[in-house]
């Protein structure tokens, strides 16, 4: 049992597979990204710059928030959810139509996705409720109610951007944090069942969502450009084979593949750096999973115990369903790989968040200091 | 458990976040064993299908062949056009690209600037196949913008000269007609490649070590024509056939010695570069392709038999029987009718009854021998495509009469190549030659490669009936039939031929084959030629019609076809002048002119490198062969020369001269100039499409 006086480290085994990702991140955003930016920009280091710098900040955000006792979030839970929302309804007035959706919004110089946002407010949120004194698992009112009254407007506004991959992955996460928070079953099942009708129909009722679904259960018929880009991501990959092409030698970013640099970036990690550099990549996700979710079974407390799966499964779910959908196993989404692919918010959010759940694991003692250096007491981030 | 009691103690999450683990877990695991599925097990094939994506076989054109003639001037070799395109976005040096463009490719400078700025996407055409050698300034102008595009283009030097010889080219460098179809293997090359990388939006570049084949550009032709004694041949064909108001016609004419055909003329013909406007009329070799009932020109072989077989001599008197021959219910008839006579002077006045009555005492087997020897009824073998072999049957087949009308040339036919080669066997001592056009094949650089040795066939006859059938024939021009072809101070030995054609089975009244076969100097000859008019309507007798072209080709020629000075002299001094047309040289490099009017005969007088701008005497003046061509080239002169007349220019070339003369230019209108006004130091060109 952990007493006052023991302190613990950070959990390394989070914190040194999110920088190696951070870091390799840049080089594969320049590789996948050079000759876009170079017609694009006309030069073709402009994305690397920009996601170089990005990375840096996103390093430090990581280790400021892992020094932020995460217990301070419980109570801004619900101001988080009501700035997600007034960014949500910002970007449906104002965002840009990028490619046929809303889901930016112009924040000073930088674009900002309140979709990213969006899911750490709901993850901070239901954590913050599920764990509070009053929460009563069989009773409605004390443990959904409050729950849903804020986190359904904020999946709603995203599906309706549209960006239903987003919204149904934010439903996703938040449904596993009631299944960790033993909530009612017969709450359970009745939220999954009508969330899966409701976003059924919604998958169905937009022509570019049918194309996609169409396209990846191979009808005949199915748009072509919407089949191209997943073929192509499969062409990289096979391209790559066990030891991949080089670093900076990938084909498919040239042109053939659209968005090399965003949510397709695994493909050509897969195509540079091959079976094996991918599989490395994915085993980087599989430890930090792995340990997030030994934060998970070890925090001292069930915010922290909630707000830790929260942000694990998040990660899990980003990064699995962005990988099954680079090598064909899922329809084209459009979810970023955590950490690799080029884009601000996303990298700023997911940094704060493992920053955070860096903070639950040194609550947790999933980190023991070593007896020698207790009298030191010298900080590890120092 | 009370319910009240907050969920502080983690042992329900304990086997539920294992759970997770193992969901998560077997996800990552069933991505992985699909990357090994698609990145090991199928890799393979996705290699394949990526490499087909990236790579592009890029083919490197080979160069075809030059053609030369028997001196080594070049008559069709390579030049590279320029087609001109530009990516507007990234155009900067848009005035000066528009103005040069202007004077090279002829159109206003405002049309290409619209097409550029009217253009939304990166890629514009502007102007195409422009030579861009003779515009240094443009194809020299440095802009990102400018994109080029060239292309190798068959260059005629002589224009339309041999143009159905040499024959044509489809835009993917395959021989379609003529030498360019017989020898398109050896003039084609072999073209290389180079393995380019392409990026998604098809741009090709290439990879740093890219897999490529070098092209092999073709082999050279060296021909044995002659292009100064072609291009004769084809000016005198067209002005016989325009006096006689003949449909068609051919001239061939054969070293008799070597069967190296100097020259091989058919009209109508066509402008190479105009192969568009060509019909098939124009584009096909008469002289191989069509077959004629020959008429009396067939008489010198039947002679040829008769002496051989010692059955005649050219002095036994021979009986005309006046004109009139009756045998077996047929009758041959003679318009000039002839009483008892020598055998040479039958020949000369060309009595059908003497020869008729002379092949009947004849064994039809030996006939026929003679007959197949001297090459009828066979391909000579010449190495052009579509060689006919004319008709004519075996004995077996033949009726008495037969061999009679085959005497004088009916119920047989032959192409004009056949009866000429059969002629320069007579003239080579009666050794038949096989005809060819190519001498030696030259290697890509054009250094001779190998030559090809002549193919004698046969001998038909002997030396000294080869020579008497020469004494006879020569008779035929000096007091015969064949007078319109006798030049003073050179023995001609030859025959003229007048034959009805045949039009649905029976002989026309009104369609005739004009002919006129021979040969000379008579002591040793060293050209057969045969003029043979299709269908001549002010005159339809061989010895009206075709002798005379006969006479003014051999007047014009003689200096290239023999080297005896003193033949040369006397026939030089016969004919009027020996004039040659004066070429067009402007727009040429100085060096070029000066190459393409010695080779004419013509001297020239350069009074500075460079372009050429104006010239005295004007193109297509007709100036003696030795006289002086003055060329003056850009810049040669700073003060403004004559006002130079560019009337029928294409814009383009009337804005190089007019510029070259130190001329502001305005256009109006496209195509070809039609007018020109004068205003101070601007020169306002009218010009028009269609002319």
């Amino acid at each position: 049992m952990k007493t006052a006086t023991e302190t613990y480290h950070i959990d390394w085994l989070i914190l040194l597979p999110i920088v190696g990702l951070l870091l390799f991140s840049v080089a594969f955003v320049y590789s996948a990204s050079a000759s876009f930016a170079d017609v694009k920009f006309g030069s073709s280091e402009q994305l690397f710059w920009n996601h170089a710098i990005r990375v840096l900040i996103g390093v430090v955000l990581m280790l400021v928030f892992s020094r932020i006792d995460y217990h301070i979030w419980q109570n801004i839970s619900a101001t988080a959810i009501l700035v997600a929302i007034g960014f949500l309804l910002l970007v449906l007035v104002v965002g840009p139509e990028i490619k046929g959706a809303s889901r930016w919004v112009r924040l000073g110089p930088v674009n900002f996705q309140p979709s990213e946002l969006a899911k750490y407010a709901v993850v901070l949120h239901t954590a913050a409720v599920l764990s509070r004194a009053d929460y009563v698992r069989s009773n409605w009112r004390t443990s959904l109610r409050p729950v849903l009254a804020w986190t359904l407007p904020v999946i709603v506004l995203i599906a309706i951007q549209p960006n239903m991959s987003t919204a149904s992955v934010i439903f996703l996460i938040m449904m596993v944090l009631f299944f960790l928070a033993d909530v009612d079953m017969r709450h359970l099942l009745l939220i999954v069942g009508g969330g899966g009708i409701i976003g059924g129909l919604y998958a169905v009722s937009a022509d570019y969502r049918w194309q996609r679904l169409m396209a990846w259960f191979n009808v005949d018929g199915a748009d072509e450009s919407v089949r191209y880009q997943s073929d192509q991501a499969l062409i990289a990959f096979g391209n790559g084979g066990i030891f991949g092409v080089g670093p900076g030698q990938s084909r498919q970013r040239d042109w053939f593949l659209p968005e090399s640099y965003g949510d397709f970036i695994f493909s050509i990690v897969g195509e540079e750096y091959g079976f094996l550099g991918a599989s490395v990549l994915l085993l980087a996700f599989v430890l930090v999973m792995w340990r997030g979710y030994n934060v998970v079974k070890k925090a001292p407390d069930a915010f922290g115990r909630l707000l830790a799966a929260g942000i694990t499964t998040t990660l899990a779910v980003y990064a699995s369903v962005n990988a099954a959908v680079t090598c064909g196993l899922l329809p084209t989404t459009g979810l970023p790989m955590p950490f690799i692919s080029y884009g601000g918010s996303s990298v700023f959010f997911s940094a704060v968040a493992v920053g955070v759940l860096l903070n639950i694991s040194s609550k947790a003692g999933v980190w023991i200091r070593p007896r020698r250096s207790r009298t030191v007491q010298r900080s590890p981030l120092s | 458990m009370n319910a009240q009691q907050p969920l502080d103690d983690s042992t329900g999450y304990k086997w539920k976040a294992g759970i997770l683990v193992l969901v998560f877990g077997g996800l990552f695991c069933v991505i992985g064993l699909r990357l090994f599925w698609v990145q090991v097990i199928e890799g393979a094939r996705y290699r394949e299908q990526a490499k087909r994506q990236y790579e592009s076989k890029v083919e490197l054109r080979a160069d075809r062949g030059t053609i030369v003639d028997r001196h080594g001037r070049s008559i069709a070799s390579m030049t590279t056009l320029t087609s001109f395109a530009a990516d507007p976005t990234i155009l900067k040096r848009v005035d000066e690209f528009v103005q040069l463009l202007a004077v090279a490719d002829g159109k206003e400078a405002e049309w290409y600037r619209r097409r550029i700025v009217e253009e939304k996407g990166r890629f514009t055409w502007l102007a195409r196949g422009v030579n861009a050698v003779m515009y240094p300034a443009l194809d020299t102008l440095r802009d990102r913008g400018i994109i080029r595009v060239r292309e190798p283009k068959r260059h005629y030097a002589y224009g339309s000269v041999a143009a159905q010889l040499l024959g044509t080219t489809d835009i993917d460098n395959n021989g379609l007609t003529g030498l360019e179809l017989y020898y398109d293997d050896m003039l084609r090359g072999q073209p290389g490649f180079v393995v380019m990388q392409r990026d998604g939006r098809g741009r090709l570049r290439p990879g740093i070590n890219p897999e490529r084949r070098a092209p092999a550009d073709g082999l050279g032709l060296e021909l044995t024509i002659d292009v100064e004694f072609q291009r004769i041949a084809e000016e005198e064909l067209e002005r016989g056939i325009r006096e006689t108001g003949a449909s068609g016609g051919t001239v061939i004419a054969v070293h008799p010695a070597s069967g190296d055909v100097l020259a091989m003329a058919s009209w109508p013909t066509f402008h190479p570069l105009r192969l568009d406007r060509a019909t098939n009329d124009a584009i096909r070799i008469r002289g191989i392709t069509d077959v004629y009932e020959p008429g009396s020109t067939m008489k010198a072989f039947a002679a040829a038999a008769l002496v051989e077989e010692r059955q005649l001599a050219s002095t036994d008197i021979v009986d005309g029987r006046q004109g009139l021959y009756v045998i077996n219910g047929t009758t041959i008839k003679d318009d000039h009718p002839l009483g008892r006579v020598p055998f040479h002077e039958a020949l000369e006045q060309s009595s059908n009854v003497v020869f008729a009555s002379a092949i009947r005492t004849m064994n039809p087997r030996v006939y026929y021998k003679y007959l197949r020897d001297f090459g009828f009824g066979l391909p000579t073998g010449i190495d052009l495509p579509g060689e006919m072999r004319g008709r004519l049957r075996r004995p077996n087949e033949w009726e008495p009469s037969t061999p009679m009308f085959m005497s004088f040339g009916y119920g047989m036919s032959a192409t004009a190549l056949q009866i000429v080669n059969a002629y320069a066997a007579i003239a080579n001592g009666g050794v038949l030659m096989q005809p060819r056009l190519v001498q030696a094949i030259r290697d890509p650089h054009g250094v001779q490669d190998r030559t090809i040795a002549p193919r004698r066939i046969r001998k038909v006859v002997s030396a000294p009936t080869a020579s008497s059938l020469t004494t006879m024939l020569v008779g035929v021009v000096e007091r015969g039939t064949g007078k319109l072809a006798a030049i003073n101070g050179l023995r001609i030995a030859g025959k003229t031929g007048t034959a009805q054609q045949l039009d649905n089975g029976t002989y026309s009244r009104t369609n005739y084959t004009a002919s006129f076969v021979g040969y000379y100097p008579a002591e040793s000859p060293s050209v057969a030629m045969i003029v043979m008019l299709d269908r001549p309507t002010s005159t339809i007798y061989g010895g009206s019609a075709a002798a005379p072209i006969f006479r003014r080709i051999v007047q014009k020629s003689i200096t290239m076809t023999t080297s005896d000075e003193s033949v040369r002299a006397r026939v030089v001094a016969s004919a009027a002048v020996d004039t040659v047309l004066v070429p067009d040289v402007r727009g040429l490099h100085t060096l070029q002119a000066d190459s393409i009017l010695r080779s004419i005969g013509l001297k020239s007088q350069v009074s500075a490198s460079g372009t050429v701008v104006r010239q005295h005497p004007m193109p297509g003046v007709a100036a003696p062969r030795g006289n002086v061509v003055t060329i003056d080239a850009m810049g040669a002169t700073s003060a403004r020369s004559e006002q130079p007349s560019v009337l029928g220019f294409t814009i383009r070339r009337a804005i190089a001269v007019l510029h070259g003369a130190g001329y502001e230019v305005r256009v109006q209108g496209s195509g070809r100039v039609v007018r020109q006004e004068w205003r101070n130091d601007t020169c306002l060109i009218i010009a028009r499409q269609g002319l």
